[in-house]
């Protein structure tokens, strides 16, 4: 049966994070983790082992493709990843999930509070 | 060293997860900066080891390679799934330490001493041994008489009046060979009188007699029987009584600082007196009927 990307939702934090910062560049390892400090401004660290575990299960699943070495890097034991067509839909799709549920909250938040 | 320690704990992992990823988490690790972060990076590491074996187990291995549409051909690896040599050396360290590790954390979190109570033996001496002649005012100090004997032993001769203490033949025979001064009496454990004059006539009449100096203008002494008691009589200097002391060899007389000692001859008979008043010894050999001195 094939997948399909409301399937996978939702998403971890984590996974959220990779396939967002893999959306619209292709990174190594240290990269991501770096990417993801920057999106969340500080408050959500990757380390290598939580990286590489959510990447392993994405590769396994179709949303991330491993591009392998790129010659000229400065370190070449790095690997390049990148997201794959499913992965961009599954990050579409949590996305404009997650917008239903801003708009939503807001739209409470915003409401006056009626009486039972 | 966290940088071997962060080596060891990627090669545990499983050997899927580790042909992929060891080298980019090796090389992650290479580039931090700070001692801090490589800590942070091997405690993430141990987690990952942890996160891997338990939860993971459909990583372990390499998935087996499904085959392509269309019949295309497909080539998978034949090596074996079982862990190097190198990773089981590996393992077996990494085990070693953190086995140290914890030994190390209880050894120094539960630290019980153990505390063993040596008591000092407390010696109590018998009430016997405490009790110490009564000094008369005016009377020195008296002097225990010395006991020793030839053979490297010490003899311990502990005074009792009630009890005397049996004295072995060696150590009558050095007493008797050993010292000519003077032995005091005020030490000596006071004598009953009763028992020379218990004693048989006969016996009495064994010691009494005429003793003789041999030296030229030499002493004579005396000793007589008078009311069933022995006498000794220094013409000239003193008359006292005789009182049996703890050793059945000596004689106590009366006057202060004074003993004295018989000595049998070959026949058995006695022959010799020993006299030591004041520091001074006088020898006397018993005078023959008939003699004239």
């Amino acid at each position: 049966m094939k997948e399909t990307p409301n399937t996978f939702l939702p998403l971890s934090p984590a996974t959220l994070h990779i396939l967002l910062s893999l959306a619209g560049v292709e990174l190594h390892g240290y990269a991501i983790m770096q990417e993801v400090q920057r999106q969340s401004e500080g408050k959500y660290k990757l380390g290598p082992g939580t990286l590489y575990d959510n990447l392993q299960k994405m590769i396994d699943r179709g949303l991330v493709e491993e591009l392998g070495k790129k010659p000229g890097d400065d370190d070449p034991r790095r690997r390049y990843y990148r997201l794959s067509m499913l992965g961009r839909g599954v990050l579409t799709a949590e996305i404009s999930r997650l917008d239903d549920v801003v708009r939503e909250g807001k739209m409470r938040l915003q409401a006056k509070p009626r009486r039972a | 060293m966290l940088r071997f320690l962060y080596c060891a704990v990627l090669r545990a992992h499983p050997p899927y997860f580790r042909q992929r990823f060891s080298d980019e988490m090796q090389a992650i690790f290479d580039q931090s900066d700070s001692e801090l972060t490589r800590a942070q990076l091997l405690a993430d590491a141990v987690f990952s080891l942890a996160r891997q074996w338990m939860l993971r187990p459909q990583f372990w291995e390499e998935p087996a390679p499904v085959a392509a549409e269309g019949g295309t051909a497909l080539f998978s690896s034949l090596a074996s799934s079982k862990p190097r040599t190198v990773a089981l050396f590996s393992g077996a360290i990494l085990s070693a330490l953190v086995l140290n590790g914890v030994s190390l954390t209880i050894g120094y979190a539960w630290e019980h001493p153990i505390f063993i109570e040596i008591r000092r033996p407390t010696i109590v001496p018998p009430a016997a041994w405490k009790a110490r002649p009564v000094m008369k005012p005016g009377v020195s100090e008296p002097v225990e008489p010395y006991m020793f004997t030839d053979q490297g032993r010490v003899l311990l001769v502990f005074n009792s009046p009630a009890h005397p203490a049996p004295q072995t033949q060696s150590a009558a025979k050095l007493t008797s060979q050993a010292d000519t001064s003077a032995v005091p009496l005020a030490d000596i454990a006071p004598s009953s009188t009763n028992q020379i004059a218990d004693t048989p006539m006969g016996v009495l009449q064994a010691y009494a007699g005429t003793y003789v100096n041999p030296a030229p203008h030499g002493l004579r002494v005396l000793v007589t029987i008078d009311n069933g008691r022995l006498f000794l009589d220094i013409p000239g200097e003193f008359r006292s009584p005789l009182s049996p002391l703890p050793n059945p060899q000596l004689l106590a007389c009366g006057v202060g600082d004074c003993w004295v000692m018989f000595s049998t001859g070959a026949k058995g008979t006695v022959d010799r007196i020993e006299v030591h008043h004041l520091g001074r010894e006088i020898v006397g050999f018993r005078a023959q009927s008939g003699m004239v001195f």
